[in-house]
């Protein structure tokens, strides 16, 4: 189990868990980040954060700070 | 009947709003990017359309979704269209799974149907309707495919409702998870996906590592030139020419006429003079809205907010703030409500404070009237500092405000696609929204222009008089003066008068300056200002900048605030500060001058 943050760029690995709390978490959540869903980091700003993902044919933009709330597996 | 628009953000809501409307009228009288809510008629039809804010879920996170919420809980509503981006099936259709729920007919608008082919996806309509239980429309708002086949649903008057069975536990993260697991069944039935396609070409250049920032500082440095020098320069010569004519057209017609002298100085000196003011800068507003349209259609604006989202978070705002910023350059109160799409409160405030600092281009007439006469040579250096002044103060002020122990904030929120611009929208867009302007900033001055003008022409024993300095106006210009002795070195009531303007519209105060030098454009040569030094010049300036905004931006922040307490701590310390940053400008200036 690794946070999303620890993943390199264009790898495509598989939700396994959350770690947010409250409000947030249930809009990540709504937001289709949910545990079996396969997620990818495909680009990172120029001054390193935030990061974009991509999920369900669509892309997302989050802080370091989210995506390390974000646990996930890598051999999916 | 009441029909409602609903559909996440960048689904191309507004533009099917506009393709499906005819009349429209706005709720709130202010432009923003859909951040009030607009209602309109439906071509052909008689049934009212409401353009709700973009939401992803009906769990509200940020105060704009919350309109969108209260909106669908509280009114009744005939009939909802849910628009969804057909590109981005999976997370659209979550909030339909939300809106099935309220019970409330539906009908399924997939739009950007036009891009099927180009994303290499296919999709089965008569199923999708089939689980959903409702009636699907596929439509694309750019290209009018569509359209008129929605209407004739619309108009049909009987909805398909079926349920849909999604369980609900008590446990309100399972029923997300049950709602998206629902979802997955429907996309593995009714989308093909032959390749994947996603278009990040784009991306490479504008999010590079080491050009995406040039890159981004390039376009912003072009668009105010587009607005402040081509395009704006021209027009505003073009509208100065108009009104000049108009005004000595109209003295001409009401002179023939017999009126009495105070009347036509009332309507050509007040009325005609003042609301002209609006009209001058209005193309560079019309140019700089268009800009910030055409960035925000084809997605760059999101790409923005992802650059100088670390620096910002260092100031304690977000990345989101910068577009409240870059509005605010056109004017402070579509800018101030577009801050809604913040979802921390914190930093929403913050930006909301802030905002008003961006010279608006209000403000515009002041720095260009100033730079050009005291410093011919250094005219663009001179407006750029100011500009960067006020970044510089934001950046200030954004460190003083922050807490040393930062509560966690977030970012969250969708890359959108690139898109070709839909410039039939942006047009319509930009027009509106140049036009509830004219209207509100308009009636505004209107009212502002009589009230001075008739301050300035009663004199202090309350008869008519030509005379100004025996008015009311210069009374109380006279009595405040000394306030601004720190900053001007010199009583001058017309000056202070004109600055006290700047609060009920900020060309305003330029305005008045010319009316108060008997309308010689030439204003410093005159013996009313010729007094000024470039350096209280200047600092006269940067306390016209800095100072409370004006006074539908001050409405717009206790509306957004919903507080007055905080309305007057932000107008009242801007006031102060401005005015201590500008005696030691003009104080410090003195010393090395």
């Amino acid at each position: 189990m690794k946070k999303l943050s620890e993943i390199e760029i264009n790898k495509k690995v598989k939700i396994l868990k959350l770690e947010s709390t409250g409000k947030y978490r249930i809009r990540q959540m709504e937001m289709g980040i949910i545990p079996g869903t396969m997620v990818e980091i495909i680009k990172v700003s120029p001054l390193n954060d935030p990061i974009t993902i991509s999920l369900r044919g669509y892309q997302l933009t989050m802080r370091k700070s989210e995506l390390d709330l974000i646990l996930v597996e890598e051999n999916a | 009947m009441n029909i409602a628009l609903v559909g996440n953000q960048n689904s191309g809501k507004s533009s099917l709003f506009n393709s499906l409307c005819v009349t429209k009228q706005k709720i709130g009288n202010w432009p923003g990017v859909t951040i009030e809510a607009k209602m309109g008629v439906i071509k052909n039809t008689k049934h009212n359309l409401i353009d709700l804010p973009g939401t992803y879920s009906l769990i509200p996170y940020s105060s704009e979704e919350e309109i969108t919420t209260n909106y669908i809980q509280n009114n009744k509503i005939d009939l909802i269209i849910n628009v969804i981006d057909v590109t981005i099936l999976e997370r659209s259709l979550y909030l339909t799974t939300q809106l099935k729920e309220t019970g409330i007919p539906m009908i399924l608008a997939l739009n950007m149907c036009d891009l099927l082919d180009k994303e290499h996806l296919k999709i089965d309509i008569d199923e999708l309707e089939r689980i959903l239980g409702i009636k699907v429309v596929k439509i694309s708002s750019k290209t009018n495919f569509g359209i008129t086949e929605l209407i004739n649903e619309i108009n049909k008057d009987k909805f398909i409702n079926k349920k849909i069975f999604i369980k609900h536990d008590v446990d309100i993260e399972k029923t997300i998870a049950n709602r998206y697991n629902f979802i997955d069944l429907v996309s593995k039935k009714v989308l093909k996906k032959e390749q994947e396609n996603s278009n990040n070409k784009l991306d490479k250049i504008f999010l590079h590592k080491y050009f995406g920032i040039p890159f981004f500082i390039i376009i912003m440095a072009f668009v105010y030139y587009l607005s402040t020098s081509v395009v704006g320069n021209t027009l505003s010569i073009l509208v100065e020419t108009i009104l000049a004519n108009l005004i000595s057209i109209t003295n001409n017609v009401l002179v023939t006429l017999g009126t009495s002298n105070w009347l036509i100085s009332l309507i050509c000196d007040g009325i005609l003079v003042g609301v002209g003011s609006v009209l001058t800068f209005l193309p560079q507003l019309l140019v700089l809205f268009l800009c910030i349209n055409i960035l925000e259609n084809t997605g760059y604006m999101s790409r923005i907010a992802m650059l100088l989202d670390k620096l910002f978070h260092w100031l304690g705002l977000s990345g989101k703030s910068l577009i409240p910023f870059i509005v605010g350059s056109g004017c402070s109160v579509p800018a101030i409500m577009t801050a809604r799409t913040i979802d921390n409160k914190k930093e929403r405030e913050k930006t909301i404070a802030l905002t008003s600092f961006i010279p608006c281009s209000a403000k515009l007439p002041l720095i260009v009237l100033i730079s050009s006469f005291f410093f011919p040579n250094y005219r663009g250096l001179v407006s750029v500092s100011l500009y960067f002044l006020a970044i510089l103060l934001i950046i200030f002020l954004a460190l003083l405000l922050k807490k040393r122990k930062n509560e966690e904030t977030y970012f969250i929120s969708e890359l959108p696609k690139y898109q070709l611009p839909d410039f039939k929208y942006i047009f319509k867009d930009t027009l509106q929204k140049c036009w509830d302007f004219i209207k509100r900033a308009g009636s505004v001055i209107l009212f502002s222009s009589i009230i001075i003008w008739c301050l300035a022409h009663v004199s202090t024993s309350f008869s008519f008089t030509n005379d100004i300095s025996n008015s009311v106006l210069a009374f109380i210009g006279k009595s405040i003066s000394f306030i601004f002795y720190p900053i001007l070195r010199v009583n001058s009531w017309e000056a202070s008068i004109s600055a006290i303007q700047g609060i009920i519209a900020k060309e305003q105060v330029v305005a008045s300056m010319e009316i108060l030098a008997s309308g010689n454009s030439n204003l410093f040569v005159t013996d009313t200002f010729n007094f000024f030094t470039p350096l209280t010049a200047f600092s006269f300036c940067v306390f016209n900048l800095f100072s409370a905004p004006c006074i539908s931006a001050i409405a717009t922040i206790k509306q957004e605030l919903r507080s007055t307490k905080k309305m007057l701590i932000i107008v009242v310390l801007q006031t102060l500060f401005a005015y201590v940053l500008a005696s030691l400008i003009s104080l410090v200036g003195g010393l090395f001058l």
